[in-house]
């Protein structure tokens, strides 16, 4: 009897703890390591110009990225709207989801545990709230007044080389045989593949659910990049049906990092989009044509 | 050993560990063990060390051809094989640090950067000392 108190009495422990596990000091020291990939991005993609990166929060189990936008609360509204605006133009997904993606990639946790907080000088005015409930991206704006470049659109040469999320659409074919497909290809895509010393690539795909397969493909080398880095990516494949058309919506992030023989410490590895975006785009359309052609082979 | 054998020797040793260590380094980079950012920092952080070492050991060069000095002064065995000792240490130390992240990446690069920086601040003083005594000091 006395042990199987015991047993509970610590089994209500470890949940108490688990439920409200605050991020080790280790995970601390790495959120604050990444904050200048988070800035190096923002920089790279000419998004500096609008916002200021004011301070992460590490809060138990919660990040917060705190964005200031540069310009008066009358303005900042309109800036933002301009932004999202050119942003859409050369894609389909929105910027709010490419920042909340991206963030929560550098920063290694998951959806759930991420927020991006965007607000001018006084939040009453301007306040984006971009949060996740672990199915979907979601946003809550508050913008008071649209004045300045309300009216006016940014240029999208403004945006630097952002990536953009890719959309396909599939005629005659079910979800389940695209996704077999996808998955089916991937895998025997990267099985064969490694670095150039000692390993195979590791594929993860732990991630994925019902209508999204998420590919975590890490010790790789010159796969994206030709400098013979070691290379992880993540493939994010989100298929719907509609109608009678099945549509495919896809992305590719990664990382690479240097090393000869052992794969980099995660502190060490680099966002590809930062320094890399034209090779990881050219990657991306590689991967997607040979996707394309592998479903259609299939058909036949 | 006599001081100007023993000052010969320091000096030879130096060119050599100096010049093997600049090969390590470029070598790692090659094989793609360092990127070009953390290539330059990590050049940039053995500037001072190589600075000390071969800033005391052209000085030394220089008067040697100007006074063509023999000063034969018997010198303490246990002095020659700690000095003998010292040097290839610090240098084989460095090198360690730098596979150690650049072959092997047990530790990070900005961990490899602090323990640098705790070895220079440990060796480099002292050696800087005992290599201007020798080779710097008239």
């Amino acid at each position: 009897m006395f042990y199987k108190c015991c047993f509970c009495y610590f089994f209500f422990l470890s949940s108490v703890t688990l439920c409200y596990a605050q991020w080790s000091v280790e995970e601390s020291d790495f959120f604050k390591h990444q904050i200048n990939e988070v800035e190096e991005w923002l920089e790279a993609k000419g998004l500096e110009q609008y916002f200021l990166l004011e301070e992460l929060v590490i809060d138990s189990n919660l990040l917060t990225l705190n964005l200031l936008i540069k310009y008066d609360c009358q303005d900042a509204g309109g800036i933002w709207k301009g932004l999202k605006r050119s942003y859409l133009k050369g894609s389909n997904s929105s910027l709010e989801e490419k920042l909340f993606d991206t963030f929560i990639y550098i920063m290694e946790v998951k959806e759930k545990q991420g927020v991006i907080n965007i607000y001018c000088e006084d939040e009453e005015e301007v306040s984006i709230l971009l949060s996740h409930d672990g199915k979907q991206l979601i946003v809550d704006e508050h913008i008071e007044t649209i004045l300045g470049y309300g009216g006016t659109e940014i240029p999208i040469s403004e945006v630097k080389n952002i990536y953009h999320i890719k959309k396909d659409t599939l005629t005659n074919i079910s979800v389940s045989k695209v996704r077999q497909d996808i998955g089916n290809f991937l895998y025997d895509y990267y099985k064969t593949k490694g670095t150039k010393f000692l390993w195979s690539a590791k594929i993860d795909t732990s991630k994925t659910y019902k209508d999204e397969l998420i590919y975590e493909v890490s010790k790789l080398s010159n796969e994206v990049i030709e400098d013979g880095f070691f290379e992880k990516l993540k493939l994010k494949f989100k298929i719907v049906q509609k109608a009678t058309n099945v549509e495919v919506d896809f992305n590719i992030i990664g990382k690479y990092g240097s090393g000869v023989i052992f794969e980099p410490k995660r502190e060490d590895y680099k966002l590809m989009e930062t320094k890399y975006p034209e090779e990881l785009q050219e990657y991306e359309e590689d991967i997607r044509k040979k996707i394309e052609e592998f479903i259609r082979f299939n058909e036949e | 050993m006599n001081i100007n054998q023993l000052k010969n020797t320091l000096g030879k040793q130096i060119v050599v560990y100096n010049v093997a260590l600049f090969f390590l380094v470029v070598i790692i980079f090659i094989l793609k063990g360092f990127d070009t950012d953390e290539f330059s920092t990590l050049l940039s952080a053995l500037g001072p060390t190589t600075a000390i070492y071969t800033g005391t050991l052209f000085k030394f060069i220089g008067k040697q051809i100007s006074h063509n000095a023999e000063t034969v002064v018997a010198s303490s065995e246990p002095m020659n094989s700690y000095i003998h000792k010292v040097i290839p240490f610090h240098f084989i130390l460095i090198a360690l640090l730098i596979c150690a992240r650049g072959v092997f990446n047990f530790i990070t690069f900005q961990q490899m950067l602090l323990i640098f920086t705790f070895v220079e601040m440990c060796f480099g003083g002292y050696i800087g000392y005992i290599i201007s005594a020798l080779l710097g000091g008239d």
